[in-house]
């Protein structure tokens, strides 16, 4: 299987983290305080449809809530392959930076 | 709904609208409620305005992800569908085979056939000035009611018009002569295409001058503007310019200009234009005669000119010059360039048979668009599991109706590709059956590619409709279960299709045998004379000087009988004469009749017969300057009970009627007999260039080579083509006999189309009802009682199919028959031929294939249940 992209990654781990709360605002807030970065919900929905195609992720339409004007929320949550995926890219990390200290980031 | 506090307040109206239309219809809802969400929450903590304008740029900034994401699920859904019409293919290839094929042969029809259109309608229509470009014709009323048209128009009329008339702003005459002789040094031409015109043709037309101006070409009399391949053919790569020709052994001209050839799409094409005077000669005079005269004239009008008006403004100027007989109405009329190739002045014209061929090419189109629908239709049935599956695995009705109308489209436009190769394929055989050099690229331009896209788009879409529309809105569990009975819906509309399609089919046989059987009418009518055994030739050189020494030698074969000649072809007498007048004749009513004049034996060669009186004869010295000879028709309308010996004056030639010749039909059979009178004049005989020769019915091939030899010794220079009459007869019904061979292979097109799809609807349905045969066949029933049941299912449709086509039939028949006053007449015979072979026709299809599921040992089909 292909490795994630860095997006994808950061993209699941996020999913990951809400575990049962992850949908489109919840993944935004999630992974611009992950980054520092301010994301678009454009530009989080492109890699979102990606990673379902992929069989990655796996989305459950919830019931309307009133505060989003009555509409229903798409949750989203790791497949058994997503969750493989997410392990293979965090053994590839850890391997990578292996035995490089901090300090000679500096 | 139920809303909270700040539901009250919305987001922006326009960016949701962005949004919603960006979003895909699936995660619209969820993903405007995401949006919504943080923007709620932002009027909560920051107030209405920072959220509004928060909400304003975020959706900027997502629009080219949310682009993006559209695209790459749009891809994926393509790529699916490609799968999906790939494994159809390949496991219903016959299917698949006939629709797509089907389809194809006739989509690639009606490329065919508009490109013909096309290649018709262009002509002339590359002039720059073509709006503004006109033909002058004549209309002349009769006091009797009559009138006729011509386009021959006057020597000074030009010259009037751009004097009186201050709308034209340039004016042309336009003469044309075949058969000129053309020499260069040693090198020698016939030129056959030779125009005569005014220095102002070549401001209005657009035939661009590669050397040589507009204003200096034609400064001195004796020139001559040549074509470019014409330059090439006489002089090679050396410079034409200023090179001189000898034209016809009598004088000499110089070349003075050069032009790009023109384009087969001008109906005015010459190689080689020579100032107008130099048609009748380097001594001519100009002159003031209003008559009929050999020529044509165009006229270039102001911009944004009132036609009408300058019709009327051109008619008051011709008749302050001309003297009209007072009791003739003459208007002058204007035809614009663009319509001179398609429409005769005398109404009709090309453009009938365009119309009629679109509607063919639309009813072929028709034909295949139905099989199409007709076959997908009844397939659909088959589909409904797979339909099932996918609706339990998760797929939404509209993905399903996307799935169907996709695959529909898709089929339709790979069946368009394939006509394209077709059409191109097969454009050099019909290119010859069109007498025209046709090609792909000049008529398919940008509106015709998309009007065919068009077209089968919305053949893939209805042919789609059904199965979108119907399949998908099935209940899985159901169609699991197998309630649906497969295939059985629909049945009536696609029988419907069936009966159009074979109406159509019906009408073109109807058509075909109708135009068939009038002209086989028209070559075997009595024309009242003997059309057989005559040779017609076109005197050339010196043989017209030399007639009556050429006329000896000819008559010392044994196998030439009889020789004459005459101004005007015997099968196309078509120049009138008004001013004519006979004692007791009322002064105020103007009568035309055609007149001819001819040499001695010329009745005789012809084979006509004598009504009454005697024919012309060397007995009679007087002959040449007074007699006449008229037809039955012209003693009518003289009233005359014995017109022997009547005095009669024809033009300014006064004489007496010597004989009547019984009725025969001088001009193509679309015109009614009209009257005729005939003279002998000298001066008109001295120039007629039509020989006639009646030779015997044996050894004809030693009796032409005596002729041929004759023709090389009077004029060696030019080639010497003697005809047959009957031939030029029927060159007289080329353009009808044109139109039924294409029509005919149309016909024969759309019933193998018709037939087509018969034959995979009825396999298709014979294959699902195997069951049912095997089944019927245990119970007792016989193959050919099975195959009976078959054939009278579709065969009443097919019988049915005969109340459409036998009015319309009719209708069309009787329509294109209207331009001829002589006519075969529509016989019961045609319709129930062509029904009859259609019912035949389908009968063989439909029994062929139910007979061979027919024949199948119950044993066998049933083997499963």
């Amino acid at each position: 299987m292909k490795l994630l992209s860095r997006t994808e990654e950061i993209l699941l781990v996020a999913v990951w983290r809400l575990t049962n709360n992850a949908y489109g605002v919840t993944i935004r807030d999630e992974i611009s305080r992950l980054t520092g970065y301010d994301w678009t919900l454009g530009a989080v929905y492109l890699p979102l449809d990606k990673l379902m195609r992929k069989g990655l992720l796996n989305k459950e339409t919830s019931n309307p809530t009133p505060e989003r004007g009555g509409r229903s929320k798409c949750l989203y949550e790791l497949t058994t392959q997503g969750r493989a995926a997410l392990k293979e890219i965090r053994e590839v990390n850890r391997t990578l930076w292996e035995g490089i200290p901090d300090t000679a980031m500096e | 709904m139920s809303r909270n506090a700040s539901d009250g307040i919305r987001p922006p109206k326009i960016f949701a609208w962005i949004l919603r239309i960006l979003l895909s219809a699936e995660e619209r809802d969820s993903r405007l409620g995401d949006y919504e969400e943080i923007y709620a929450c932002s009027v909560k903590r920051e107030g209405r305005l920072r959220a509004s304008s928060w909400y304003r740029i975020h959706v900027l900034r997502s629009i080219p992800s949310l682009i993006r994401d559209r695209l790459e699920w749009g891809f994926d859904m393509f790529k699916n569908m490609m799968k999906m019409l790939y494994r159809n293919f390949t496991r219903h290839k016959g299917y698949m085979l006939i629709n797509v094929v089907g389809l194809a042969l006739g989509m690639a029809c009606c490329i065919l056939i508009w490109i013909w259109i096309q290649s018709e309608w262009s002509m002339n229509r590359f002039h720059d000035n073509k709006d503004r470009l006109h033909r002058v014709y004549t209309e002349a009323i009769f006091t009797d009611g009559r009138s006729e048209v011509f386009s021959n128009s006057f020597y000074p009329l030009a010259r009037t018009l751009k004097e009186s008339c201050p709308k034209v702003q340039q004016a042309t005459r336009i003469a044309e002569k075949p058969a000129l002789l053309v020499s260069f040094a040693d090198k020698e031409f016939v030129e056959n295409r030779v125009g005569y015109v005014d220095p102002d043709f070549f401001h209005m037309f657009s035939f661009p001058m590669e050397q040589g101006t507009p204003e200096g070409v034609f400064s001195d009399r004796l020139s001559v503007v040549l074509s470019e391949s014409t330059a090439l053919k006489y002089f090679g790569n050396r410079d034409p310019m200023g090179k001189v020709l000898k034209i016809g052994n009598h004088f000499d001209v110089r070349v003075t200009g050069i032009i790009q050839n023109m384009p087969a799409i001008s109906s005015l094409h010459y190689d080689l234009i020579f100032p107008f005077p130099l048609y009748f000669g380097p001594d001519w005079q100009e002159s003031n005669s209003w008559g009929g005269n050999p020529l044509e004239t165009y006229v270039l009008l102001q911009k944004g000119t009132n036609i009408s008006e300058t019709e009327r403004n051109i008619t008051v100027a011709v008749l302050e010059k001309a003297t009209i007989p007072e009791n003739l109405k003459v208007t002058m009329k204007l035809q614009p360039m663009t319509r001179i190739h398609l429409y005769d002045i005398q109404g009709g014209g090309l453009i009938r048979t365009i119309v009629l061929f679109g509607l063919v090419a639309v009813f072929i189109l028709l034909i295949a668009c139905f099989n199409f629908i007709n076959l997908t239709t009844a397939r659909s049935g088959n589909r409904a599991l797979e339909v099932g599956i996918r609706k339990v695995v998760g797929a939404q009705r509209k993905d399903l109706v996307k799935q169907f109308f996709g695959e529909t489209v898709l089929t339709s436009l790979v069946a368009l590709i394939l006509a394209l190769g077709l059409a191109a394929f097969s454009l050099r055989f019909y290119s010859r059956l069109a007498e025209r050099e046709l090609t792909l690229g000049s008529a398919l331009n940008g509106t015709a590619l998309v009007g065919l896209v068009v077209i089968s788009i919305v053949t893939g879409l209805i042919a789609g409709g059904y199965p979108a529309v119907f399949l998908s809105s099935f209940r899985p569990d159901s169609i699991i279960r197998g309630q649906l009975s497969k295939g059985s819906k629909g049945g009536t509309f696609r029988k419907v299709l069936i009966m159009v399609q074979f109406s159509i089919s019906i009408l073109l046989i109807i058509t075909t045998l109708g135009v068939t059987r009038q002209l086989r009418f028209i070559r075997n009518m009595d024309l009242g004379l003997d059309r057989d055994n005559i040779l017609f030739v076109q005197m050339r050189g010196d043989m017209v000087a030399k007639y009556e020494s050429m006329k000896n030698e000819l008559l010392q074969h044994p196998g030439v009988k009889r020789v004459s000649r005459c101004v005007q072809n015997p099968a196309f007498i078509g120049s009138t004469v008004s001013k004519l007048d006979w004692d007791g004749k009322n002064p105020q009513e103007r009568i035309s009749m055609n007149w001819e004049y001819v040499d001695y034996d010329y009745f005789e060669t012809m084979g006509m017969e004598l009504a009454a009186g005697r024919w012309f004869s060397k007995e009679f010295s007087t002959d040449p300057e007074e007699a006449f000879i008229v037809n039955e028709r012209a003693v009518e309308i003289m009233d005359k009970t014995n017109p022997i010996g009547q005095r009669l004056q024809v033009f300014n030639q006064k004489g007496r009627i010597v004989g009547v010749v019984k009725n025969f039909h001088f001009q193509p059979l679309r015109h009614e007999l009209a009257p005729l009178v005939i003279g002998m004049d000298p001066g008109w005989i001295k120039s007629a260039s039509n020989l006639l020769i009646r030779i015997g019915e044996e050894n004809v091939q030693q009796t032409l080579d005596h002729i041929r030899a004759i023709g090389k010794k009077f004029a060696p220079e030019f080639p010497f083509q003697p005809y047959f009459f009957s031939e030029v007869l029927d060159y007289n019904y080329r353009s009808e006999r044109k139109t039924g061979k294409i029509i005919s292979v149309f016909t024969v097109l759309a019933l193998l189309l018709s037939c087509l799809g018969l034959f995979g609807l009825a396999s298709f349905l014979a294959e699902q009802r195997t069951k049912e045969i095997g089944i019927r066949k245990i119970l007792g029933a016989s193959a050919s009682r099975i195959t009976l049941s078959f054939i009278l299912d579709f065969g009443r449709w097919v019988l049915m199919s005969n109340l459409i086509a036998w009015p319309l039939g009719y209708w069309f028949i009787s329509q294109w028959l209207r331009d001829f006053p002589y006519r075969a007449g529509i016989g019961i015979t045609v319709f129930v031929a062509a029904g009859t072979a259609a019912f035949i026709l389908a009968l063989v299809t439909v029994g062929a294939q139910t007979l061979r599921t027919a024949m199948v040992n119950p044993a066998q089909s049933l083997r499963y249940e």
